[in-house]
C-alpha cells in the first residue's frame, strides 16, 4: 500500500500508548493494532477524527504517502 | 435462526449418507466392470435386467420397424429416446458402465464439494473464499455433467451405429447436449463469483478501522 501510518510515531511524541489510545478513542486493540502495522484497507472518518482530536494533530501527521517502489 | 442451523447440519448429515451410498453404488459398478472384462460371456440381458442401470432388455417399438423395402432412419440419442437393443456385445454394455462410472463421479465430486459447502455452513462461515471455490467447482461439475456423459454416449451410440444393422432401419447416432444443466451450471458459476466478491467485501469490511 503506497499509504502509510505514522501512528507510532505520533504516539511517541505525544507520549501516550496504544492500549491509553484505544480506551480514549473507544476502538479495540486488535483494530488499532491493524491500523499500525499498515494492514488496514480504509479508514472511516469518525476514527480519524477521534484519533486526530486525542493526539492534536492532522490526518497528515497520521499518514502519508509514499510511491511504491517497482520490483 | 435456531432452526435454520439445524437444516443445515441435517442436510449436512443426509450429503455424507448420500456420499457413503454413491461409493458403495460405485465400488459395486467397479465389480460388475472387472467382471466383464475378465468374463464377457456375463454379459447375459437377463442377468443385467436385475441391475436397472442402463440395461434393459426391451422389445423394439413396432412404430420403427418400416414396411419392407422402405428405410427409415431411427436416431441413437440420449434420455428416454435411448436405444435398447437386443444383441449388446459386452463392449458396448462395459462402454456404457463407463458412461454410469463417469456420471456417477461427476455426481459425487458435486456432493463432496456441497458437504464441505455445508460444513462451512453450519460453522457459520458464509462468505468466506473456500465457499466460493467450492461453488465454483460445483458450477463446472454441472456443466461438464451436461455435456461430457452426452459426448460419451454420442460416442457409444456410434458404435452402435456401425454394429448394429436391422432391415429397413439405418441407425444414426445424434448428439444431444443437456441445455438445461448447462444453463443451470452457468448460474451456480455466477452465484460463486458472488461468493467470491462477498468475500471481498467481507475483508474489506473487516479491515476499515
Amino acid at each position: 500500500m503506497p499509504i502509510i501510518t505514522n501512528l507510532d510515531v505520533m504516539l511517541a511524541k505525544r507520549k501516550m500508548s496504544l492500549t491509553e489510545l484505544s480506551e480514549r478513542i473507544g476502538i479495540t486493540m486488535a483494530n488499532l493494532s491493524i491500523l499500525k502495522k499498515g494492514k488496514a484497507k480504509a479508514i472511516r472518518f469518525t476514527t480519524l477524527t477521534a484519533i486526530c482530536n486525542i493526539l492534536e494533530c492532522q490526518p497528515g501527521d497520521i499518514l502519508e504517502y509514499k510511491e511504491e517502489e517497482p520490483n | 435462526m435456531t432452526s435454520k442451523f439445524s437444516f443445515i447440519k441435517a442436510v449436512s448429515i443426509l450429503l455424507k449418507v448420500v456420499w457413503y451410498a454413491q461409493w458403495l453404488f460405485m465400488g459395486s459398478l467397479v465389480v460388475f466392470a472387472i467382471t466383464i472384462i475378465a468374463n464377457p460371456s456375463f454379459v447375459d440381458l437377463d442377468k443385467l435386467n436385475g441391475f436397472k442401470v442402463e440395461f434393459k432388455k426391451v422389445e423394439l417399438p413396432r412404430s420403427i420397424v418400416s414396411p419392407p423395402n422402405e428405410k427409415r432412419d431411427v436416431f441413437l440419442t440420449n434420455g428416454t429416446g435411448r436405444m435398447h437393443i437386443e444383441d449388446y456385445k459386452s463392449n458396448i454394455v462395459l462402454h456404457r458402465l463407463l458412461g454410469v462410472l463417469l456420471e456417477l463421479f461427476i455426481f459425487m465430486m458435486i456432493i463432496h464439494f456441497l458437504t464441505k459447502l455445508f460444513n462451512n455452513m453450519a460453522k457459520g462461515d458464509y462468505f468466506i473464499l473456500e465457499n466460493g471455490i467450492f461453488i465454483k467447482f460445483i458450477s463446472f461439475l454441472i456443466i461438464a455433467s451436461g455435456i461430457i456423459p452426452n459426448i460419451l454416449y454420442y460416442i457409444i451410440n456410434l458404435n452402435i451405429e456401425n454394429t448394429l444393422h436391422l432391415d429397413a432401419i439405418i441407425f444414426k447416432s445424434r448428439l444431444s447436449l443437456d441445455l438445461k444443466t448447462i444453463l443451470l451450471g452457468l448460474l451456480v458459476f455466477v452465484i460463486a463469483q458472488v461468493f467470491i466478491k462477498g468475500n471481498e467485501l467481507r475483508e474489506e469490511n473487516e479491515l476499515t478501522i
